[in-house]
């Protein structure tokens, strides 16, 4: 496997970042952008999707290869979704809090906003989108990155629907505002790619109006090499698999190189006859082969060897080859690298070549259909395929998914701009000096770090973890209260993350009640110690103030002084044993009395005076 | 919603307030269903009178319109998302810059208006005409006469957000969720009365 220097091979990267916000409302509708269960859906529908016409009587080619089958598409629908989202009612007006929430980015990025914000229409006919087309709008241009690069445009979309399964979509998803952030191809490391993608992700959240989780950011990462072509990478959602990625994308095209030049070495070439071999495999052991209607063959002269040789882990040419016939519904492909296995035997394989003429450096692709149509379409697109990998491109541009570890699989060739068009139901919206000039850039979360540790006296790591956690807006609301910093950031990111641990719905637990709780501590009237109880009976559903009342009754420091008196006095003769030695024991079975309602800081003080004075009247 | 069938008083657009189970005699309210006595109830019985409903057919004469000159409202039930010939534009302008707020409103029964997606809506709103959203008619009217009645300032406008502040549009379609039964007149006291309240 060839090994990379970056700068030799020529590696370009960009990087596309779609981020969910975080709004009341869906893009396009008053829905609210929660997601919910499957098993919650209250209805479901069916829709055929076709391509439509650009305006220039065009018809993307990205769409065109899935229209390769007639695929019927169901859609779960739910209380929380609507009309909109069935493509069966116009459009709301453009959410304007998402496109706050875009400006705002623009600014922090430095960009210039677009003054006539402007919906168009981008086609996807996958099935992810009920009209066929996702909505997006260009809301700014021309943003600068840490890295000298820059950001090319900023638009807010649509989210896309969620496959269930197959051929089956989840509509609450759909319309949840996105922000897409789209950088010039300015990256030419892996390790690049990654920070800029962290950096951008930074800045995202330090806006506090995007959501939070898997699957609310992923990134498309945009790469090509020196003779290689552009390759749009979807769907990267961990953010430390990034740099991986990049590297095994250069590994492929690499190779995908190589292997181009041994197949003009040895003179190779492509098959230009679909021999019927179905005959041939009447009685095989081979399932898939055995069962369908017809079984074409390719002949592929002189790529013996290396269609079954690795362009990624995990990946060989034959991968490549399979994708494409995977478009036209089979389950993939059978070539002589890897046979006999599968059920085929050596004999059947000896079988074939002899039936198709082919010699011992010749590959051999068997394509089986249930129908012989079927069959037709993933032959042509594997010949198709494979007159790619010895011609003077060898890399095809093409969309790609990510598979886990990170290497990819062949979605669709790239679009094209035939995809766009306007959507006309939409009014334009008018961003004018006065809006721009009222857009404020957020602290980012990197300044808000250093802040908290310089001016709230937090332990670095913990002030950036407090910084960059999702209890930020609660931790600032505490200190804002007068909360101390160093209570409101143990409670929030450790006791929280404890609880979470052994199994309390946290989430059950209301901001408002956990700041009653931490002024409660400040103020005296609980103890720390009686946290983790309190929070947990809230969170089970009791009211801040009964949990107080049961697990931290307020004790005064007077009824305090009068529990350690009687304790000591009936202790007597055990602290004239122990003398001072007897605050430690006596402490434990004080603080059982007053539960968690007192600061233990306060109990030992109030102990140790209560002993002293006992042991000195003995004197 | 029909003449004479025992479902004509189904709900249009919005869950019913209820169910009833024969069997049991249980009632099972929704959970929007505002119950008696939950609320302080204040009586706002004044209704502006100089509001009317005008039905657009094809071919309608467009000075008809100027009969509702001086009119405090007129709510025009217009054609599928809620247009009319392009001919009573310029008649529905002068009736809006008169001080008519006009609201448009569908002959379709299901369904909400959108003056947005082709260009004789987007005359309208430019006229100044307000989307009813997924109000009948009859019901905007009556609306409409009680707003104009006792709103000081009546919204004007052509937004969305004119119509949602109004609080009395539904502001999602989920058709799948209507059953048969269900009290429009109910729902509409009830939204009076937490306008009253507000």
């Amino acid at each position: 496997m060839p090994k990379a220097n970056y700068e030799d091979v020529g590696l370009v990267a960009g990087i596309e970042i779609h981020q969910q916000l975080d709004t009341k409302e869906k893009l396009f509708c008053h829905c609210p952008t929660t997601l919910m269960d499957n098993a919650e859906h209250t209805g479901e529908f069916s829709r055929y999707l076709r391509a439509t016409e650009s305006e220039m009587g065009e018809i993307d080619r990205a769409a065109q290869e899935e229209m390769k089958r007639i695929r019927k598409f169901r859609y779960y629908t739910y209380k929380t979704t609507c009309l909109v989202e069935n493509d069966e009612e116009p459009p709301a007006p453009f959410n304007e809090e998402a496109l706050s929430i875009g400006l705002t980015l623009a600014k922090t990025f430095g960009m210039t906003p677009i003054p006539q914000v402007h919906t168009m229409r981008k086609l996807v006919i996958d099935g992810s989108n009920t009209s066929g087309f996702q909505r997006t709008a260009l809301v700014a241009i021309n943003g600068a990155l840490p890295n000298g690069g820059s950001i090319e445009t900023i638009c807010i979309e649509e989210e896309a629907a969620q496959r269930v399964k197959d051929e089956i979509f989840s509509l609450d998803r759909l319309g949840i505002p996105l922000v897409e952030i789209t950088t010039s191809p300015c990256m030419h490391t892996p390790e690049e790619v990654q920070q800029v993608a962290e950096y951008i992700g930074m800045v995202l959240r330090s806006t506090g109006k995007v959501k939070r989780g898997l699957g609310t950011i992923r990134q498309d990462v945009n790469i090509s090499i020196k003779n290689g072509a552009r390759v749009e990478i979807k769907g990267v959602q961990e953010l430390d698999l990034i740099a991986e990625v990049v590297r095994r994308e250069v590994q492929r095209q690499q190779t995908l190189l190589l292997i181009r030049d041994e197949l003009v070495k040895r003179n190779a070439s492509v098959g230009t006859g679909q021999i019927d071999v179905t005959d041939l495999f009447k009685s095989t052991g081979s399932a898939i082969l055995k069962k369908a209607k017809k079984i074409s063959a390719l002949v592929l002269p002189g790529f013996a060897g290396l269609v079954g040789r690795e362009i990624q882990p995990g990946r060989r040419l034959g991968s490549e080859m399979s994708d494409y016939a995977k478009k036209c519904g089979v389950g993939g492909i059978f070539h002589t690298d890897e046979l006999p296995a599968y059920g085929v035997t050596a004999e059947e394989v000896a079988r074939l070549r002899e039936f198709v003429h082919a010699k011992e450096q010749d590959a051999v692709i068997l394509v089986s259909g249930s129908s012989p149509k079927q069959a037709d379409c993933a032959w042509h697109q594997v010949a198709d395929r494979a007159k790619v990998a010895l011609s003077e491109k060898p890399v095809p541009e093409e969309t790609r998914k990510m598979l886990e570890e990170g290497s990819t699989a062949y979605m669709r060739p790239l679009p094209g701009a035939e995809r766009m068009y306007p959507e006309t139901d939409v009014l334009p919206v008018r961003i004018d000096e006065a809006r721009w000039n009222t857009v404020v850039i957020p602290e980012l979360l990197t300044v808000t770090a250093e802040r908290y540790a310089k001016d709230l006296g937090l332990d670095p790591a913990v002030a950036r973890q407090m910084a960059f956690s999702e209890e930020r807006p609660l931790f600032e609301q505490a200190v804002a209260k007068g909360i101390k910093p160093t209570l409101a950031s143990r409670t929030l990111l450790a006791t929280l993350k404890e609880l979470r641990r052994d199994g309390v719905e946290t989430d059950k637990i209301p901001d408002n009640a956990i700041i009653a709780v931490l002024e409660a501590i400040e103020k005296g009237a609980a103890a720390k110690e009686a946290i983790p109880e309190v929070l947990t009976a809230i969170a089970k559903g009791s009211t801040v103030k009964d949990a107080m009342a049961k697990l931290a009754p307020t004790v005064s420091r007077d009824e305090l002084a009068a529990v350690i008196k009687k304790i000591v006095t009936e202790r007597a003769e055990f602290v004239a044993q122990k003398q001072k030695g007897a605050l430690g024991p006596l402490m434990g079975v004080v603080m059982q009395e007053v539960r968690g309602s007192v600061d233990g800081k306060v109990v030992s003080e109030l102990l140790r005076r209560e002993i002293d004075l006992v042991l000195a009247q003995k004197k | 919603m029909h003449t004479s069938r025992r479902d004509a008083f189904q709900s249009i657009g919005i869950p019913p307030v209820g169910t009833i189970d024969y069997a049991s005699r249980t009632v099972t309210l929704s959970e929007e269903a505002v119950k008696r006595g939950t609320h302080k109830l204040a009586l706002h019985d004044k209704l502006e009178p100089h509001c009317a409903l005008v039905q657009f057919y094809p071919g309608m004469a467009p000075e008809l319109l100027s009969a509702y000159e001086g009119y405090k409202g007129l709510v025009l039930a217009g054609t599928g998302l809620g247009h009319v010939s392009t001919a009573l534009i310029p008649g529905i302008k002068k009736l809006i810059a008169g001080g008519t707020q006009v609201v448009m409103t569908s002959q379709c029964m299901h369904g909400r208006v959108c003056d947005r997606v082709y260009d004789t809506g987007r005359d309208l709103l430019a006229a100044g005409v307000i989307e009813g959203g997924d109000m009948l008619p009859e019901v905007a009217l009556v609306k409409q006469m009680w707003v104009l009645g006792n709103e000081k300032e009546s919204r004007k406008g052509g937004s969305d957000d004119g119509n949602r502040s109004q609080g009395r549009v539904h502001a999602e379609e989920r058709p799948w969720t209507v059953m048969n039964l269900g009290i429009r007149s109910c729902q509409l006291l009830m939204e009076n009365s937490s306008c009253a309240e507000s």
